[in-house]
Parts: C-alpha cells; structure tokens; sequence
C-alpha cells in the first residue's frame, strides 16, 4: 500500500524571505548626501554671500566716511604747506651766496693789481678777471697767490701781453665745490 | 510590486540622488564657492585698507591741528616761496634792494623756465617754477658789496646764477656796471 503524504507539499519548500535593510539604507545615505549638497548650496546663495556684500559695503562705507573727515580745504592746506617746506629745503640746500667770493677775491690780490672785469659762472664754479698788473713780477707773484688760495681748485693764464707799462692779463679761476654756499 | 522591484527601484533611486548631488556640487556649489572666496579675499583686504586708513587719517588730523598752530609759519613760506610768480612783488623787491644799495637798475629781462617737478618721491609735492631774471645795474663797489647779500638774504628767496662786472668810463674810475643773473622760484598749482 503506497504511503500517504500527510504534510502539504507547498510546506516542504521555504518561502522567499530576503531582507530589503541593505538598499533602503543605501538610499537613506544617498538623500543625506544630496540633502547636505542641496543645503551648502542654498546657504552660500542665499546666506553667506549676501553676509559678504553687506560687509563689503559696510567697509566701503567706513572708508568713504573717513575719506570725509577732513575737508578739502584743510587738505589743500595742509598739501601746500608740506609741499612749500619740502621745495623750500631743497632751494636752501643749494642757496648761492656769490657774496662770498669778494672777501675771497680782496684777500688774494696783489695790492699793484687793478681788475677792469669780472665775470663769474655759478653753475660752472668759474670766476674770469681780466686785469692790469705792473709788471710781469707782479702778474707772477698774483699767480702763485692763486696757487695757494685754499679756494681755488685750479686756475689758467688765458692771455697777457705788455701795453704801454702795463701788462694786460686776463684769468680763469675754477673755485672749489661749496665756496659759494 | 515583487520585492525585487523594489529593491531596484531604491538601489535606482539612490543612483540617481547620488548624481544628483554629484551634479550639485560640481555645477553649483563650486562656482559659489569661487565666488565667496573672491569677496573673501576682498572683504580682507579692503578691511586691511580701512585699517590703515585709520592710522594714516590720525596722523593726517595730527598733523593738520599742529599746521594749523604755526599758520604764521605757512604765510611766511608763502614769501619766500609763493603759489604763482608774483612777479610785481620780485620787481618791488628789487628796486627796494636797489635803491637801499645805492645802485640803479638799468634794465630788466625775465624768462620762465620750464616746471621743475620732484614728482618721483611724492604726488605731493608741486612742481617748482623759476623766474631768471637778467639785470643791468650801475653804481660803485661798495654798492654792489652791499646789494648781493641783500638778495640772498631776501625773503623771497633768490640765487646769483651769473655776474658780469664791467668798469665804467674812465672819469669814473669807481663806477660800474653790473649784469646779474638771478633765479627766484615759486611753487605752482
């Protein structure tokens, strides 16, 4: 006699079962992910930037105002003034005194000299005399005073030439830098 | 809906939400970023710029209240050394350094030369202007001993660039004539 199955056969197999944990927290992750990227965005837009542009005003401002605490006229002034003195230092700097050089030029010459012109070149620190001496000693002896004039760097004969009892001489003195200041 | 449906339609989703984030930063949130940066790094250096604007201004006001105590000072810079070429006042000058010397003036020639600027230290200082002026003067020794430290010595400040002596005729051994080069300045505008 063939044996009866008591048990239905549908029991013997397991139903499908499998869990769904993994892809639903695999999605819950990605949503953070967009979340978070979506919320960065709309906090840069709308949050910190416009914090930012404010500042920058805010600082603009501040500058401008500031720019404005003192007047224009006070400002011209005061330009004026520092510019006056700045320039005015550099002139006196470099103030001439040509003054000078007559003490210098009564202290070297021979008492039997007589100078007819004068011509000094500041710029070029040259003083051209043209002269008569009595003689050619004394034409000599007011030479070697010009040699050893502490203010005279160097100095040339341009000519001289005996008239009448006179010689007629004419020199070029080059002075010394800061002689005539 | 099967359960293998499902579970592709989330693994799907969550694809998608992913790129889409993806996409969010690199097409959104990266260009914003270079953007806050840039006001950043503005927002910085112009608070530097405040800053130091600050301490300059005090310094400018400092120096303003201690101008403005010595006025006096400023009006007598402006003498020697006035805003146009005051060339009326030179001439007034002149005649008076002259005349206290004992010399007559002859003549007179005045050229501009060009705007001396000191630009390359400061914006600002002005340029300095020259007046040379060319005169002709007659008198004595003792006179033109006396009239050139007068000029150096005047308020509107003045330097000897040239001077040519000539002896006079020969009746009037002590008398000469004078041709003087002098450079007088004035700071422009």
């Amino acid at each position: 006699m063939p044996q009866q199955f008591k048990q239905n056969p549908l029991e013997q197999f397991e139903s499908e079962n499998l869990s769904v944990g993994w892809p639903w927290r695999f999605f819950s992750v990605a949503l953070i992910i967009f979340s978070a990227a979506l919320l960065v965005y709309l906090g840069l837009i709308f949050g910190y930037q416009p914090y930012l542009r404010s500042q920058l005003q805010e600082t603009d401002n501040q500058i401008n105002q500031l720019l404005g605490t003192v007047s224009k006229e006070d400002q011209e002034n005061f330009i004026r003034f520092y510019s006056q003195l700045v320039n005015l230092k550099n002139l006196l700097d470099n103030h001439i005194e040509s003054s000078k050089l007559f003490p210098l030029v009564e202290k070297i010459t021979n008492k039997k000299i007589y100078y007819n012109n004068f011509n000094l070149r500041v710029p070029e620190r040259e003083l051209e005399l043209e002269g008569r001496a009595e003689s050619y000693a004394v034409l000599g002896e007011q030479l070697e005073s010009f040699n050893q004039s502490e203010e005279i760097e160097r100095y040339l004969l341009n000519q001289s030439q005996l008239s009448g009892n006179l010689v007629q001489f004419k020199v070029t003195l080059k002075l010394k830098a800061g002689v005539l200041k | 809906m099967q359960a293998s449906t499902k579970r592709a339609f989330s693994l799907l989703l969550s694809a998608l939400l992913l790129v889409a984030a993806l996409f969010v930063y690199s097409s959104l949130i990266r260009p914003e970023y270079q953007a806050v940066l840039q006001l950043r790094g503005e927002l910085i250096s112009k608070t530097n710029l405040l800053s130091k604007q600050q301490v300059v201004m005090s310094q400018v006001q400092n120096l303003i209240a201690q101008y403005r105590g010595v006025e006096k000072l400023g009006e007598s810079l402006t003498l020697a050394l006035p805003q146009e070429e005051a060339l009326s006042s030179v001439m007034l000058q002149l005649n008076a350094l002259a005349q206290f010397s004992g010399l007559s003036i002859q003549s007179v020639g005045i050229n501009y030369l060009p705007v001396k600027s000191v630009g390359q230290k400061s914006s600002l200082i002005r340029g300095l202007g020259t007046l040379r002026l060319d005169l002709r003067l007659f008198g004595d020794y003792a006179g033109l001993k006396k009239f050139l430290p007068s000029l150096e010595t005047n308020i509107r400040l003045m330097d000897v660039q040239s001077l040519k002596l000539e002896a006079g005729s020969k009746t009037e051994q002590d008398l000469y004539s004078y041709l003087l080069t002098v450079d007088t300045y004035y700071q422009t505008k």
